[in-house]
């Protein structure tokens, strides 16, 4: 890998090539590897397709934030009364607080990070550790072996390509990095490294959870039942189940909030970050507005308060109704699926039939297309399933 | 708009790479154009770095304030991967149970990998 940087130092660079990591993400792959016919078509829709994805995953983000709090306050306060716009109002103050944390205190996100993912981290044992102790602990064989179809579809293997949507979702987002490229020191070498090294910590961390909550559930009916009433999180159930002492609840939920508040702090990084570049590309309604950056300031003003109203306009569905948003945010996974999809589609076509490709610092070699491919027929049925 | 005039990234064709070097290798001062001057010397990355601004013609307008780790860091957060499977445990409760939860979960890690090793090579591209 080393040695590959020298070779990098004499490519020209009159704009004849056209390489290197930008804020621009996957619409600009496309646009590099795509099919020259197809490829400005692809490469726009990629681009928007992503646009909508990280805006409906923040508001997603900020609503379960929003409702898990309305869901512990549930919990804690006996004569509250629930309402639905309670929830929309949480979910915009939510929002407003990740604002904050991308505006006036922009300049600190690396470090607000880094502390959050200490917290990810030692949290997860300040959750799983009262999980192990206090729950009653499931047979294995049937914790592993039964399937079930709760939801009333014609067959369990319907029900389970379903329910698949979960761990999918868990799974989807990690390229995020890519949006930040204009942020990162060294970016060609650091970002494929961050992908992985943050895909590996987290595959170790939710399967942890995974392994713990499928052991700790108990009768998954009555878990089911009982968080309806904590506004539908079963795992508020789950938790109370094992911990009586409400103090000891509070604390385990307050971690799970505070790891999701983080999340949507980043999120809104990534898709302001989208935004500005696709404005900056010419790609959306008013782009020479959206692509200004104001000298001095760290962060695309512009695009974060765009991310900002679009992220409250989608919570005010909830006051109408809740399956309406649900249904749009499990648009927001497929939308970013679709964008890998396509990418690595183009990148295999570049392979197949294009110009060599450019050089690079983090290379697979001759694996390389077998890989793509590879994961090219492993997500095409999970997407069919996620739509 | 931040854009160097005379790029246009969407409509560019793909173009073979293997020329020989020519002796258009952009001198320091060229380098340091793309950075935008409200940038702190600090956050204005490696040459390397402005160089890749300059293939593709943006301008250095925000801070290279992030390193491999903080951006690891980062990274992780967006996906929030533990905390966010919390919330989404009820659908996997309902439709296909905890044996899908602890298959299904092995399978799309499986697929995803292959995904994000792709997508990590697209990244340093």
């Amino acid at each position: 890998m080393s040695n590959s940087g020298s070779q990098i130092a004499q490519v020209p660079i009159d704009g004849m090539c056209n390489r290197s990591p930008t804020a621009a993400g996957q619409y600009n792959w496309v646009s590099e590897f795509g099919p020259p016919k197809y490829q400005r078509f692809l490469s726009y829709s990629t681009g928007w397709l992503c646009a909508i994805g990280y805006h409906t995953f923040l508001a997603s983000v900020c609503f379960m934030v929003g409702t898990i709090i309305q869901g512990l306050i549930i919990i804690n306060v006996e004569s509250y009364v629930f309402q639905a716009w309670h929830g929309t109002l949480l979910t915009i103050a939510v929002m407003s607080f990740a604002i904050i944390f991308n505006t006036v205190v922009a300049g600190k996100l690396p470090l607000t990070e880094g502390i959050a993912v200490i917290v990810h981290i030692c949290g997860l044992f300040g959750v799983i550790i009262p999980l192990w102790v206090l729950s009653p602990r499931g047979d294995s064989r049937e914790v592993l072996l039964e399937f079930t179809n709760l939801g009333g579809w014609p067959t369990d293997g319907l029900a389970a390509m379903i329910g698949l949507t979960t761990p999918l979702s868990i799974w989807i987002g990690y390229e995020t990095p890519v949006h930040m490229a204009e942020e990162v020191h060294d970016a060609s070498r650091n970002l494929p490294k961050s992908i992985l090294g943050a895909v590996s910590l987290n595959a170790l961390l939710s399967f942890l959870m995974a392994m713990t909550l499928i052991f700790c559930v108990g009768d998954a009916e009555a878990v089911l039942a009982a968080g309806d009433t904590y506004n539908g999180y079963a795992f508020l159930a789950i938790f109370q189940n094992a911990v009586s002492n409400p103090h000891a609840l509070n604390m385990m939920v307050f971690l799970v909030v505070f790891g999701l508040t983080n999340c949507a702090i980043s999120e809104t990084a990534v898709a302001s970050r989208q935004v500005w570049s696709f404005a900056r590309d010419n790609g959306l309604p008013f782009s020479g507005w959206l692509a200004h950056v104001y000298p001095g300031q760290n962060i695309p003003l512009r695009a974060v308060l765009v991310s900002f109203c679009f992220t409250t306009f989608l919570s005010l569905i909830n006051i109408g109704s809740d399956v309406a948003l649900n249904a749009i945010n499990s648009l927001a996974g497929v939308s970013v699926l679709t964008s890998y999809l396509i990418s690595i589609g183009c990148l295999i076509w570049r392979r197949l039939y294009g110009a060599p490709l450019p050089p690079h610092e983090w290379s697979l070699g001759r694996f390389g297309l077998p890989i793509n491919v590879a994961a090219f027929c492993c997500v095409l049925p999970l997407w069919f399933f996620a739509l | 708009m931040a854009r160097v005039p005379g790029t246009q990234l969407v409509t560019k064709e793909a173009s073979p790479v293997h020329s020989p070097p020519r002796d258009t290798e952009p001198t320091n001062a060229r380098l340091d154009d793309v950075v935008d001057m409200a940038v702190p010397e600090r956050y204005r990355g490696t040459a390397q770095d402005k160089r890749d601004m300059l293939v593709h013609g943006n301008k250095q307008e925000l801070r290279r304030n992030f390193k491999l780790l903080t951006m690891t860091g980062f990274a992780s957060m967006v996906v929030c991967a533990w905390e966010g499977l919390l919330p989404l445990f009820n659908y996997v409760l309902l439709d296909g149970g905890t044996a899908l939860m602890f298959w299904g979960f092995i399978g799309v890690a499986m697929s995803m990998s292959f995904v994000y090793i792709s997508i990590a090579e697209l990244a340093s591209m």
